[in-house]
């Protein structure tokens, strides 16, 4: 998973067109190497995920939209619009879900794209309007409407095409896809270059640089109006012939210099300049959100005695004490240690609270556990030194944890 | 991969003992296990010679047709980076190599001696993914309605009942028993609906066994076998063997059985990721469904296979 420990720039990258996600259509997409699933829910919100399933790391865009949930396809886990809390587990359809989340990612919608920033909210940095675009989008204007572009995908990185836009030209007279008129490219934003025609009509067309991953990136443009209706098609296709050449001459050019770098690394100069994303090893800067959502108390600790077989002493109260902290934790019947605890501020990470995944292990100081998961090997219940408190309970009237 | 030419690369008599992977010392359950290499099945037995791969490893291997000769004899593995002959030998259908020292015999499987039954290589399907997340895949049913919808499993009955987790210390294996699903068509011998029982057993890091209710006879159980086959800690060759009692569909039906299942399996196999089966808790999340697979990730560890795994702890 080296790939997640790229140091992206926090900025704010669009992803794809929202008509992609029309008609209930899951997308993928990558961004500085994060695989990423990208749908609108029934009620409008537009996801940005990790595509990954948290349960056995399936991708998600294999899976199915449920309206305000996306389904994976492995297991049917659903997760819903907005939090990718995880609200359905059909292996145990009367439990409450654990407390599961997909990564999610912050969201905007600007001018037709969805854009995302792979940043924690916290460190969330302003969307940069790209002025041009906004005078676009003003209502009423119909023929202004501009023409989006196909998006392509190019095997180069995303400096280099960058700076090649520099060098784009394009002619609207005639539509001829060899002839050029002078033109002069602007950055318009971070990641956002326009390329204005230096002529009377000054057409302008704006292209947003998406990089995928090391050495591939797509490029998402938009043709300014006004154009007549029959006029359209012609933009269209006139680009993606301009847009094709360029992907063809950069992708030949980073093949000869993936060959050259190969053949004699020491006499080349290092591609830092032209790297997608400044990497920096074993620091990751895109940390994984700790997501924890509140379960009921009721549920949760009935499920698990079902599926624990029948022990009378399940069920009777018992008090733990903490030997950092000093407190005292009566722990009801019916109510498990892990929500005792979090009932007195103490919390214990946790993830699936039915004593299978082995996050709450706690170790037991003092007093005998009742082993209730299905996490421990018998010698290591037998040894009584730690316990699962999301569903393990005391032989003991009394036991003392490390915490 | 090895270019190296099968035609004059005949197995040298002197083995190289200058074991360059470093499977060799950090991985030694693996290292000196048997693993599949091919289905005797494919391999024909007139002087052919094919090539394969094996724990990174590239291999060559010859049957030969002696007559009369005991069937491990009749096949010859060499390495091709070294020419070094390898321990050979074939049972269940299949040919299994040693590259190590072996400090156990190849997986016992009794059932498969019983006279009424039929041995049955179902297909070896080549996958990206490691070796290990396709035992776990074996291992589990929940994904039956999602997966195998209409053979295996169907909504809305998605509910995966508890069952009994048994730990084997005394041949270091692992079982899952009292394992029940409600299955449209279980088998090519299940013309209907029905509660199939299962049993799961994980013999080895990279082969597993499950132990299905047999529809003509109900007191005896269908094997079927998974050995897989890691080429390298990414790609690994899933071998079926079944072993049946089911007397009236023919090789074809039940191979293609088998197959139209795998494939299914396939889809998911290699969209997940990453490719290597975490060990460490809180990598990925699982449910009380998932107890075998928990099970199966801690015997790992405690095995301290690293092969094919994230090396997470």
């Amino acid at each position: 998973m080296a790939d997640k420990h790229h140091v992206v720039e926090s900025a704010w990258f669009a992803l794809c067109g929202v008509d992609e996600l029309d008609e209930r259509a899951i997308y993928h997409t990558e961004l500085a190497g994060h695989e990423l699933v990208v749908w609108r829910a029934e009620g409008g919100a537009v996801n940005v995920w990790e595509n990954r399933c948290p349960h056995r790391g399936v991708r998600l865009s294999l899976g199915h939209h449920r309206g305000d949930a996306l389904q994976c396809q492995y297991h049917g886990w659903q997760f819903g619009t907005g939090s990718g809390a995880c609200r359905f587990v059909p292996a145990h359809p009367q439990a409450p879900p654990p407390a599961v989340a997909v990564q999610t990612w912050p969201v905007q919608v600007r001018y037709g794209f969805v854009w995302t920033c792979l940043t924690l909210p916290g460190e969330l940095p302003p969307f940069t309007p790209i002025e041009e675009l906004e005078n676009e989008a003003s209502p009423g204007a119909a023929p202004a409407q501009p023409v989006r572009l196909r998006a392509v995908a190019i095997d180069a990185a995303s400096d280099t095409v960058q700076h090649a836009l520099a060098d784009y030209r394009f002619d609207y007279t005639g539509f001829d896809a060899w002839q050029t008129s002078d033109c002069v490219a602007f950055e318009v934003a971070p990641h956002a270059v326009m390329i204005e025609q230096l002529d009377e009509a000054a057409h302008r067309v704006v292209f947003l640089v998406q990089p995928a991953r090391e050495g591939r990136t797509y490029l998402h443009g938009i043709a300014l109006g006004p154009f007549a209706a029959n006029q359209r098609l012609a933009v269209l296709r006139h680009h993606q012939q301009r847009l094709n050449a360029l992907r063809d001459a950069l992708e030949q050019q980073s093949a000869y210099q993936e060959r050259v770098n190969r053949h004699d690394i020491a006499d080349m100069p290092q591609p830092d300049a032209r790297s997608l994303v400044r990497s920096t090893p074993g620091q990751p800067a895109v940390l994984q959100q700790s997501v924890s959502k509140p379960v009921s108390v009721l549920s949760s600790g009935s499920g698990t005695a079902v599926y624990s077989g029948e022990h009378h002493e399940a069920n009777l109260a018992f008090t733990v004490h903490l030997s950092r902290s000093g407190q005292t934790v009566n722990v009801a019947a019916d109510v498990t240690v892990l929500h005792a605890l979090r009932a007195h501020g103490v919390e214990v990470p946790s993830s699936c609270e039915q004593g299978v995944c082995g996050t709450c292990r706690t170790r037991v100081l003092q007093g005998t556990p009742l082993h209730l998961d299905d996490f421990l090997t018998p010698p290591e219940k037998a040894a009584g030194d730690c316990m699962m408190v999301c569903v393990s309970r005391a032989v003991s009237s009394t036991l003392t944890l490390d915490l | 991969m090895s270019t190296a030419s099968t035609s004059d690369t005949t197995p040298d008599t002197m083995p190289d003992t200058t074991d360059t992977a470093d499977c060799a010392a950090r991985d030694a359950v693996i290292w000196n296990d048997w693993h599949p290499v091919a289905a005797l099945g494919a391999l024909g037995d007139s002087d052919a010679t094919s090539n394969t791969r094996l724990l990174g490893i590239d291999l060559g291997i010859r049957a030969a047709n002696v007559a009369g000769a005991q069937p491990s004899a009749r096949y010859s593995v060499w390495r091709h980076d070294n020419h070094a002959p390898c321990r050979v030998q074939a049972r269940y259908g299949v040919l299994w190599v040693c590259l190590g020292e072996p400090q156990r015999d190849i997986l016992a499987i009794p059932e498969a001696d019983e006279a009424d039954r039929r041995l049955l290589h179902a297909g070896a399907f080549r996958v990206h993914v490691s070796g290990l997340r396709a035992v776990e895949n074996f291992l589990d049913m929940g994904h039956f309605p999602f997966v195998h919808t209409g053979y295996l499993g169907v909504e809305p009955y998605t509910e995966v009942a508890p069952y009994r987790i048994e730990r084997d210390e005394q041949n270091g294996e692992l079982y899952a028993h009292d394992c029940r699903f409600y299955q449209p068509r279980a088998a090519m011998t299940a013309g209907t609906a029905l509660d199939v029982h299962y049993m799961y057993r994980v013999a080895r890091p990279y082969s597993a066994i499950l132990y299905k209710t047999c529809p003509p006879q109900p007191e005896r159980f269908d094997v079927i076998a998974l050995f897989v086959q890691p080429l390298d800690e990414d790609w690994c060759v899933a071998h079926t063997v079944m072993s049946y009692l089911d007397d009236t569909s023919s090789d074809d039906e039940l191979r293609g059985f088998q197959q139209t299942i795998f494939a299914q399996d396939i889809k998911i196999l290699v969209n997940q990721v990453p490719k290597r089966l975490p060990l460490g808790t809180g990598d990925e999340h699982p449910v009380r469904a998932d107890a075998m697979s928990v099970a199966y990730r801690r015997w790992l560890s405690a095995q301290q296979v690293t092969y094919g795994t994230t090396h997470g702890r």
